[in-house]
């Protein structure tokens, strides 16, 4: 479990960017961090692997305190996904990228282990290209797997979908899915509504650097636009559609996409 | 810390005298006070000099904060020059003019730099003859310097978040390591340059177009001002150093003695 | 003449690429209108942009065919420099578009090699500014703005020269979905009627209902182009690459429960 105990952080000494955030992430959860433009979200991210450090307040990850625990022993637990790729990148090619990080973790056979990642990936025709040299929404997947290799108990997702066309869209969340399979917890930081929409999770949006609403995707669904706007989010028309359904009774509760499409065609074939 | 700290080096506008004279008054006072600094062979007369300098950036800058974070990023250079020299000349006083020397050379150049918009500088160099091609890259690097120096940190979180230890490990390790950092670091400079040149065309720039910068630069009562006070006071400490250094040394003098008793 | 750009059987390839980045595109934009480019990355939206504002083929080099013609102009024979008094583009980091660090002096950039007066030049300057309701932001330095008045900035600075058609490069990459929201409003308050618009995104579900036109590219090739209600139905039935708004999902996938179930029944 990861544990954001009254965290509060400044860059300059005067002005505070997270003010008393306080959250649990627990086991095979997923759980979003929403918020507008420069509201602490990826400064607060930066707190899970003790990139940063609390200036108030503590981070506790699976009962290690981060202030006393070296980035390197951390990150193994707590992968973050940064939102441009292009930064981590740096080895001649896809495999030895994937194979580097593995060894940085101690993970046995790393080669032959890089191989098989690259396949499940869906990767392998880029085996021996630049990383550089990939689309957009391939170096995204690879960033992915890379990060995921060692399986790592907490997968941090900053921003993944932007820039995501549909077929790129439909590998991450094959991807999200794969790592809570295996027990995994996933914590997505987007302002992409329809991303937090497609399943169940827990939802925390900030705002100003404070922790300003608390609850389930499936409350979402029934919030006012007005409250969302303030917070730099729109609600799409699928959320409107849905709730809608839900006060006329053609599905019981919100359980996601897959939930709403289960209940509905249910209601269609006893039409 | 692996934050890369150049804020203490970077202009922010701020509302006080100094930020609204011209930038060329300002250069130019920057340089009478480089003179006499390298001329002024006394550590009394440099510490006039100071107490100058610090009167116009906290007075008229209003820099008190920012010149704390510049001097605290430069103490260590400014340790290393006297150590060296009292290694050198074993001398304590002795070793202190040098330190001196760079304390006021570092806060001249501040009553220019820390005060002036990176824009109104390259249009100061323009207007002194200056092929607009160099100006701007000028003006461009220092807005660059800062965008590089961000993405430079994030490059290092990404590589500590996937497993890189950057300060440890044998020698092959580290050279890996900074290659870590540099083939990205290379890498975004080079498509944000491609980027920057790309605005250029857009914008209507071409090299050797005719060009009117669109300025409201002028001399004015307050610059003249600025100028002839302190060419004032650097030819009052040139003709009279000697006389000001005695009766500033007797001051101490009689300071010390005060402190004693 | 009703047509700002047309573009006749054009074709590109990157210096050293192996695949044609466009194959034989023709279309036009005519003038007042909105059009929304969509297509999935590296599908050749952004090469289309380019070959508009004349980066290609003065910047970008590569094999070049066919023709564009911006208001009136044969772009393959233009300055990109001419061009730019037709044709605004902005890009999707507004960090590597802002040139200076003074607000105004970036605004007024296009305008210091136009042979203007100092006078002229800030006359221009200040009616935009005033416009964008940016005017508070004179005399301050461009990194210290916030994301949305960097914008307006951005905005403001293509304005200057009031170009004929404006073109967005994926703008909802750096922003949230509201600041989205207020760039339309922008947009739709600020932009004269009888200027066109284009929007590269691959976001359907921000621009759908901002757009008269939507052009769909797939490698290379129009696809598509007309309503935006019509093209959803398309990509119910068809093999793509695009978002699809989730609503949208869920109504085609109902269809075709409802069309097996027919079909068993």
């Amino acid at each position: 479990m990861i544990r954001v105990e009254n965290l509060w952080y400044t860059y300059d000494g005067d002005n505070y960017v997270l003010r008393d955030v306080s959250l649990e992430i627990g086991e095979g959860e997923i759980y979003y961090i929403l918020g507008d433009n420069g509201s602490g979200k990826t400064t607060l991210i930066r707190h899970l692997n003790g990139l940063l450090k609390p200036s108030r307040g503590r981070v506790l990850v699976d009962g290690l305190d981060t202030r006393e625990t070296p980035v390197s022993r951390l990150a193994e637990k707590v992968s973050i996904v940064f939102q441009n790729p292009e930064k981590m990148f740096y080895m001649p090619t896809v495999i030895e990228e994937i194979s580097t990080t593995l060894r940085n973790f101690g993970v046995e056979n790393p080669d032959q282990r890089a191989e098989e990642i690259l396949r499940e990936y869906g990767l392998s025709r880029y085996r021996d290209r630049s990383p550089f040299t990939l689309s957009g929404g391939e170096k995204r997947i690879l960033s992915i797997a890379i990060m995921t290799g060692w399986s790592p108990r907490y997968l941090v997702l900053d921003e993944p979908t932007i820039g995501l066309d549909g077929d790129y869209r439909r590998r991450l969340q094959w991807a999200i899915d794969r790592h809570l399979s295996r027990g995994g917890s996933v914590v997505i930081v987007t302002h992409d509504m329809e991303l937090v929409l497609e399943r169940e999770g827990r939802v925390v949006i900030l705002s100003d650097g404070q922790v300003v609403y608390r609850g389930y995707t499936q409350e979402l669904i029934d919030l006012d636009p007005g409250q969302l706007g303030r917070y730099g989010l729109v609600k799409p028309t699928y959320a409107r559609s849905t709730s809608y359904m839900k006060t006329s009774g053609v599905i019981k509760d919100y359980h996601g996409y897959c939930g709403v499409f289960a209940e509905v065609a249910g209601v269609l074939d006893n039409v | 810390m692996y934050r890369i700290g150049l804020e203490a080096f970077r202009f922010e506008e701020r509302d006080a005298p100094l930020y609204r004279l011209d930038p060329r008054a300002k250069l130019l006072v920057a340089f009478i006070y480089m003179i006499l600094t390298i001329l002024a062979n006394s550590q009394a007369i440099q510490l006039l000099i100071t107490a100058l300098l610090l009167a116009t950036l906290l007075l008229l800058g209003r820099l008190g904060r920012k010149l704390v974070k510049n001097l605290v990023t430069l103490a260590p250079l400014m340790t290393l020059v006297f150590l060296a020299n009292y290694l050198v000349s074993g001398d304590l006083m002795a070793s202190l003019l040098p330190t001196q020397k760079l304390l006021n050379l570092v806060m001249s150049l501040n009553t220019f730099f820390l005060t002036t918009n990176p824009d109104d500088f390259a249009i100061t160099l323009e207007k002194m003859g200056m092929p607009l091609t160099i100006t701007l890259a000028f003006s461009l690097s220092l807005r660059f310097i800062h965008v590089l120096a961000r993405v430079l940190t994030e490059i290092v979180e990404a590589q500590l978040s996937r497993g890189h230890k950057l300060d440890s490990g044998g020698l092959t390790t580290r050279i890996r390591n900074y290659t870590a950092i540099l083939i990205p670091l290379i890498i975004i400079s080079v498509r944000k340059s491609i980027s920057v040149a790309e605005t250029l065309e857009l914008r209507g720039f071409r090299e050797g177009a005719r060009h009117t910068p669109f300025t409201t630069m002028k001399i004015g009562f307050w610059d003249v001002a600025y100028i002839i006070v302190s060419i004032s006071i650097a030819t009052a400490l040139l003709i009279y150093g000697g006389e000001i250094e005695n009766i500033l040394l007797e001051i101490l003098t009689r300071y010390l003695e005060d402190m004693a008793i | 003449m009703q047509e700002i750009v047309t573009i006749e059987n054009l074709e590109f390839k990157y210096l050293g690429a192996g695949d044609k980045a466009l194959r034989g595109i023709d279309l036009s934009l005519e003038r007042g209108r909105r059009y929304l480019l969509v297509g999935a990355s590296g599908s050749g939206k952004t090469t289309l942009a380019r070959c508009i504002t004349g980066l290609i083929p003065h910047f970008y080099q590569g094999e070049y065919s066919g023709e564009v013609v911006v208001d009136g102009m044969k772009v393959s024979e233009t300055p990109i420099q001419r061009l730019a008094e037709a044709v605004g583009y902005l890009r999707q980091n507004p960090e590597e578009q802002v040139l200076m660090t003074k607000v105004e002096r970036e605004i007024a950039f296009s305008l210091e090699f136009r042979g203007l007066t100092t006078e002229e030049m800030e006359r221009i300057t200040r009616r935009v500014m005033e416009n964008l309701g940016i005017s508070h932001l004179w005399g301050r330095t461009t990194d210290t703005l916030s994301g949305g008045e960097l914008q307006k900035v951005v905005i403001a600075s293509m304005l200057v020269l009031e170009p004929k058609i404006l073109i967005l490069d994926e703008p909802s990459a750096y922003l949230s979905p509201m600041a989205v929201k207020n760039l339309q409003g922008l947009l739709d308050t600020y932009i004269p009627s009888q200027s066109t618009l284009l929007v590269i995104d691959h976001r359907l579900d921000y621009w759908i209902g901002f757009v008269d036109t939507v052009i769909y590219i797939d490698r290379g090739v129009v696809r598509y182009m007309g309503s935006p209600g019509r093209l959803l139905n398309l990509l119910g039935s068809e093999e793509h690459r695009l978002n699809i708004p989730l609503h949208i999902r869920l109504s085609h996938d109902l269809k075709q429960v409802v069309n097996t179930r027919g079909v068993n029944s």
